[in-house]
């Protein structure tokens, strides 16, 4: 363990709540979290900064939500990949000489 | 796709077998094999062995078992995100769960359970080079720390602590290994934050203290 991963560590260890949302109860409201981020409409202040406090303590969840939000925002800008041109970029990138 | 409304799904889905549930069904389930190879193609390494139609069965089949989970779930969606977005959760989680399988079937038990106090005396020898009384002084929260690790938490919370923050692994990774799923490794995560939080309080060492002996 490097410095920048005890200094995270400690930061998350000071960070911690005697209550926090846990994985299930931010999964369930990470939706409503990626639309409001993309719309800009703000959650009730209470409901955001418990999401956003889990966000910090948990690399999972923040898997997911960088996940979702890319997927979110493909779809809102009608620009998410057809199956075919997804499937044509893998084929393309395992076999590049053919590309 | 057609485009509807929350309230267009919901009930297109929540119709009886006919054309209208039958189109709902085909838009889902084609949206959700799209989302899922958008979700592939940024976890590339798990999948950079399969063939083209390998790719398209995975991705058809993690839209297959979302789809029969967001049926089943209809009846909590509450129309407090789009429709899409909520659904989208389902193929996110399927595809991270079976890149988790393939991901870590090979990876040893092992690790998690190494000489605990040989790996800090390892953290404690890395620091070598700076002022003296500064190194001094990492050693000292370093050895606390160590103590606190060893002697507070419990044999579960200590092998998720070495896992997660002190081998840096991933949450699924360790979980995996603890036989945990990642709730419950979370739940035992904070637990031991908390217990160490608690420690380091009544040492009278705040988050400034200590964090400013690690700063770069």
């Amino acid at each position: 363990m490097k410095h920048p991963h005890i200094h995270h560590w400690l930061e998350q260890i000071y960070a911690t709540q005697e209550s926090e949302p846990d994985c299930q109860q931010f999964q369930a409201a990470l939706p409503q979290l990626v639309d409001s981020d993309i719309s800009g409409d703000a959650l009730p202040e209470t409901l955001e900064v418990a999401l956003r406090a889990h966000l910090k303590q948990c690399s999972a969840c923040r898997d997911d939500y960088v996940a979702l939000k890319l997927i979110a925002e493909l779809t809102a800008h009608d620009e998410l990949p057809e199956t075919e041109d997804s499937l044509a970029q893998f084929e393309a990138q395992a076999n590049p000489e053919h590309s | 796709m057609n485009t509807r409304t929350n309230a267009e799904w919901a009930h297109a889905l929540s119709d009886p077998p006919g054309e209208a549930n039958r189109e709902a069904l085909q838009d889902l389930h084609n949206f959700l094999v799209r989302a899922g190879l958008v979700y592939l193609s940024q976890n590339r390494v798990e999948v950079k062995t399969l063939g083209r139609d390998a790719v398209r069965a995975l991705a058809e089949d993690m839209a297959q078992e979302a789809l029969l989970e967001i049926q089943a779930d209809l009846n909590n969606f509450r129309g407090e995100a789009k429709f899409t977005t909520w659904a989208c959760r389902f193929v996110i989680n399927r595809a991270a769960s079976e890149l988790r399988r393939r991901r870590y079937r090979d990876v040893s038990l092992d690790g998690l359970r190494e000489d605990d106090p040989a790996i800090f005396q390892s953290l404690l020898a890395d620091r070598t080079t700076g002022e003296p009384e500064h190194l001094a002084e990492q050693r000292d929260y370093l050895a606390l720390l160590q103590q606190i690790v060893l002697h507070d938490l419990s044999d579960r919370q200590r092998e998720a602590v070495v896992g997660v923050h002190w081998q840096g692994r991933p949450m699924g990774e360790v979980a995996e290994q603890l036989g945990l799923d990642r709730n419950a490794l979370y739940k035992l995560l904070h637990d031991a934050r908390k217990r160490i939080k608690a420690r380091l309080l009544i040492e009278h060492l705040t988050a400034g203290d200590i964090l400013a002996a690690f700063e770069d």
